[in-house]
């Protein structure tokens, strides 16, 4: 039967209008390039594209994917190692298959893969609680997707693996597992401190990243690398005021000082250009995506379903908030595109088809049908 | 169809997860708030100190001319290499091997130079100065590889008469840090006068500064750029000096060490004003090296003494005009009163000797002068209190500052018991002031001085203040000079036409001493010095050259006088055979090129 009419109406029309906005936004962030002054048109062709994965993915049962997801998280373990091997280096981090019509990010699908992997293997939990080992169980699943992108080294599409640890836990573990996770996330919070104070002892890191983590504890310490950027944008978001420069006009945009402007740096271009109302309208945009969703979570069928959609958001949200907050400095810098509104391929496809998983769900919230 | 019949058992924990989403997004909203409705100007102005780049523009330095309104600076185009922190686009531990490369340049001395920088981000650091016109066209041509690196014309001092005028004109150089501390408009490398007329009037010549605003994006490339305050130009200054006299009295040195100054007494302007031996001006404005400063400062005759006025010499008899003045002032002696020379005097168990072996006879206060009579002197000095002396010394601008407008004038000495006692704490013997009497002991004189003593006895008491700013012009706009401390003397000025007769008979009498200064038809007046030169190298040994310092000094005409000439020649001898003849040759010429004014066939 025609499931269409059981869409969620008012988050599909959401979504497209994040979408438009983004490509809006780096229209106006690229005019004045002569490299990049197509990417919008690109963009849109890129929102096409994922639109069609989510309307495709609403109407496929998202219990019949997730009794495959092994099928899709071994493709992407392998097309992770594959790309550590031969993968092309961008920005020092080797996370990208140059292919001739575009670069592939394999690490922005994975997360597809691994939210589904995780839904089967808590799908179990529809009376029990997880425990412990359980928890540890499901946190190797994660590391290992998780750890091969930390290898390439990309802390920013790492970060939002963070909550497929915590979330599945959160939402079905016992006490136990529950404060064991409380007790890794301290130690997280050690590690950075450590970077900070005693940078010899964290030898994994790479230097540039423990850079950008000092320079996010002390911005003013040097404004020319990474601190610049924060302060660029800063500066950006700053000019924007209550209303914006208007698109088009935004000085910081339009004359190179922003940088990234068009990728992870988008929110800022948005707020010198349409202020304090354009961003307050893309978080309420957001927010309304989110609290749909949450509705999808508490309205789903089975534990599986909702733990789906608790894990699209988890990683959504987190995205949407620490790109947010790195553009006013509140959290370090990391390459972490803006969801829906940054430009890229892997990324906007990824997003709209973790959405249109949201929406598998919520068409398939009844039973017996 | 229907929803699951039971609802799931952690919806609790969905709800709590809701709850920190909405929470998490009204925080970070309120970062954005903070940032763009609270902080929003200070962020506009951050914004706009990487969009908005002001440049100075420097003004140009004044000029300098003589009296004739002959040029003796100019400004001379020079590239300087600069690196403009703000446009550079890559840190500069990265940048420094490319451009050392480019430039060919060593690594250790591009990073001296970038040590030395400012911490204003805007003011850039010179890394090359004085690069050549060829080799500042090819560093142009591919400068645009180096963002940051510019070349900037800027000007130059050029002194045309280097050697000529070195302690008058002064040199320019790099304002010192404590320069800068003092003046804020002042920034690194800028150049300041540091001696002479540059310094004197350093304010008027520099002018002021203006600003150059430019938009720029963030690879530097302008959007605009437009002059938002003009630069206003250094003013010239005209000089009272005459280029012809001042090269003329050089070539009579002819190296010598010594000094001549001439003035105009009726209103104070130096003509003339050379120092010997001298050094080249341009040498400081090239870039002095510190080998060659150290060979400069041990350089035979201590070049870089401004002799005229920092230089302090026993005047000899030239003096003796003083004492004279003052014996008369004071009725010690009359005109009429007459002394016995026979060659020598006697004090306590002392001899005075005087310099002619077989003594002047009988002589009065004028054929003393005449023939410069030691013993005249003497008997004059027996009477006369060396506070009176002092005192009349002072009144004729010894001891004193003349106040010329140059930095650093020395007053000299004119010594009484209070400064000996407070200087030694030893009394004063009746043998000093002898010795003071005849220009000799601790008395110190300035050539400057003692032309200003000449030029007050020539227009018989009326003080004048030497100055060499003939006029300035600013914008079109000429201030001239009027000169000032004008006053008369509270002497009698019949015993200053007494003591004119006299140094009139010095010049053009038989037994003058001064017979070699004769200008026929100019009425020469005048009076010889032969100084024993005593140098304190401490207060207790007095180190007596063996030869000594040669003095002219005089005026001329006698009557309507209008011109003073002070020449001094160290080391040379005897002040009538070495000095006179150059203020013959000075004074002829200015006779010569007045009658030529008056005469114009």
């Amino acid at each position: 039967m025609n499931r269409f009419s059981l869409l969620d109406r008012g988050a599909f029309l959401v979504t497209m209008i994040l979408c438009c906005l983004g490509v809006v936004f780096i229209h106006s962030a690229t005019r004045a390039s002569t490299l990049d002054a197509n990417l919008w048109i690109k963009q849109m062709i890129w929102v096409c594209l994922g639109m069609l994965a989510y309307l495709v993915l609403s109407q496929f049962d998202y219990k019949k994917l997730v009794t495959h997801a092994n099928v899709f998280y071994i493709a992407g373990i392998i097309s992770l190692a594959l790309v550590l091997l031969y993968g092309d280096r961008i920005n020092g981090a080797r996370s990208w298959f140059r292919l001739p019509f575009m670069s592939v990010q394999p690490s922005e699908f994975m997360k597809i893969a691994t939210v589904l992997m995780i839904a089967k293997y808590f799908s179990r939990f529809q009376e029990r609680q997880s425990s412990l080992l359980e928890f540890l169980v499901s946190s190797i699943l994660i590391g290992i997707p998780f750890f091969l992108i930390i290898l390439q080294p990309d802390m920013g599409t790492a970060l939002v693996y963070v909550p497929f640890f915590v979330i599945p836990n959160f939402l079905v573990g016992n006490k136990e597992s529950i404060w064991v996770t409380v007790a890794g996330s301290m130690l997280v919070v050690i590690l950075i401190l450590g970077v900070v104070f005693k940078p010899d002892w964290v030898f994994f890191l790479k230097d540039y990243q423990k850079n950008r983590i000092v320079s996010f504890i002390y911005p003013d310490r040097d404004t020319s690398n990474t601190g610049y950027q924060v302060h660029q944008s800063k500066i950006s978001i700053g000019q924007g005021g209550l209303l914006g420069k208007g698109l088009g006009k935004g000085q910081q945009t339009q004359m190179g000082f922003l940088p990234a402007q068009h990728n992870d740096f988008i929110l800022a271009v948005a707020s010198e250009e349409v202020g304090f109302v354009g961003v307050a309208l893309v978080f309420a945009l957001f927010l309304v995506l989110f609290m749909r969703a949450f509705t999808t979570a508490l309205e789903a069928s089975d534990a599986m379903g909702s733990i789906l959609v608790m894990l699209v958001i988890g990683t959504l949200f987190t995205q949407t908030l620490f790109n947010a907050a790195m553009l006013i400095g509140l959290v370090p810098t990391t390459g972490i595109p803006f969801p829906l509104l940054s430009y890229g391929g892997s990324s906007l496809l990824t997003s709209l088809s973790l959405l249109g998983l949201i929406q598998s769900v919520r068409t398939h919230r009844f039973v017996n049908h | 169809m229907r929803l699951a019949p039971t609802p799931l058992a952690f919806q609790g924990r969905i709800f709590f997860l809701r709850w920190v989403v909405i929470f998490s997004f009204l925080m970070v909203l309120g970062g954005y708030y903070r940032i763009q409705i609270l902080n929003q100007e200070r962020y506009e102005e951050l914004g706009e100190s990487y969009r908005i780049k002001k440049r100075r523009i420097k003004a140009t330095r004044g000029l300098i001319y003589d009296r004739a309104e002959r040029l003796v600076t100019q400004n001379m185009p020079t590239y300087d290499l600069l690196l403009r922190r703000d446009e550079m686009e890559e840190p500069w531990r990265r940048l420094k091997p490319r451009i050392a490369e480019f430039l060919e340049a060593e690594e250790e001395t591009l990073q001296r130079k970038y040590d030395n920088r400012s911490h204003l981000l805007s003011q850039p650091v010179t890394l090359i100065e004085n690069i050549s016109f060829s080799e500042s066209m090819r560093i142009r041509r591919n400068i645009m590889r180096y963002p940051g690196l510019a070349i900037e014309t800027t000007e130059k001092r050029h002194y045309t008469y280097g050697r000529l005028f070195p302690h008058v004109l002064g040199y320019v150089s790099e304002a010192s840090k404590e320069a800068l501390r003092k003046n804020p408009r002042l920034r690194l490398g800028d150049v300041v006068g540091k001696s002479g007329i540059e310094l004197a009037y350093d304010q008027l010549l520099t002018g002021t500064d203006g600003e150059r605003t430019i938009v720029a994006d963030h690879r530097g490339v302008y959007h605009s750029s437009e002059i938002t305050t003009a630069p206003q130009p250094g003013g010239d200054v005209v000089l009272t000096l005459d280029f012809e006299l001042q090269k003329l009295a050089f070539e009579t040195l002819e190296g010598r060490t010594g000094s001549v100054v001439m003035m105009d007494v009726k209103t104070g302007e130096v003509l003339v004003y050379v120092s010997s031996p001298t050094f080249d001006l341009n040498m400081f404005t090239e870039g002095l090296s510190q080998e060659q400063w150290q060979e400069l400062l041990k350089r035979p005759g201590n070049p870089l003494l401004n002799r005229p006025l920092q230089g302090a010499y026993a005047p000899g008899s030239v003096f003796k005009v003083v004492t004279a003045l003052s014996a008369l002032q004071n009725g010690k002696i009359t005109p009429n009163t007459t002394y016995f020379c026979n060659g020598e005097y006697k004090l306590h168990n002392h001899v005075f000797h005087c310099h002619k072996r077989g003594g002047h006879g009988h002589v009065d206060v004028s054929r003393a002068l005449q023939g410069s009579c030691n013993v005249y002197f003497y008997n004059v000095a027996r009477d006369l209190d060396i506070e009176q002396l002092a005192k009349t010394a002072h009144e004729l601008g010894l001891g004193e500052t003349t106040g010329i407008d140059l930095i650093g004038e020395k007053s000299g000495l004119v010594p009484t018991p209070r400064w000996k006692k407070q200087r030694s704490g030893k009394i004063w013997y009746p043998g000093e002031t002898l010795s003071v009497s005849i220009g000799q002991g601790s008395l110190q004189t300035t050539p400057l001085q003692l032309l200003s003593m000449m030029s007050t006895v020539a227009s018989e008491g009326q003080v004048i203040q030497p100055h060499l700013l003939l006029k300035s012009r600013l914008n079109e706009t000429v201030v001239p000079n009027e000169g000032r401390k004008k006053h008369i003397s509270t002497m009698e000025r019949e015993y200053f036409r007494l003591v004119k007769q006299a140094l009139w008979r010095v010049v053009n009498k038989e037994q003058g001493t001064g017979s070699r200064a004769q200008v026929p038809g100019f009425d020469v007046c005048g009076k010889t010095g032969t100084a024993q030169l005593i140098t304190f190298s401490s207060e207790a040994e007095h180190k007596i050259d063996k030869y000594k310092n040669a003095w002219f000094a005089g005026f001329a005409p006698r009557d309507e006088a209008e011109v003073a000439i002070v020449v001094l020649v160290e080391h040379a001898g005897a002040g009538g055979a070495k000095a006179a003849p150059i203020a013959k040759i000075l004074l002829e010429a200015y006779q010569a090129r007045k009658n030529k004014k008056v005469d114009p066939t």
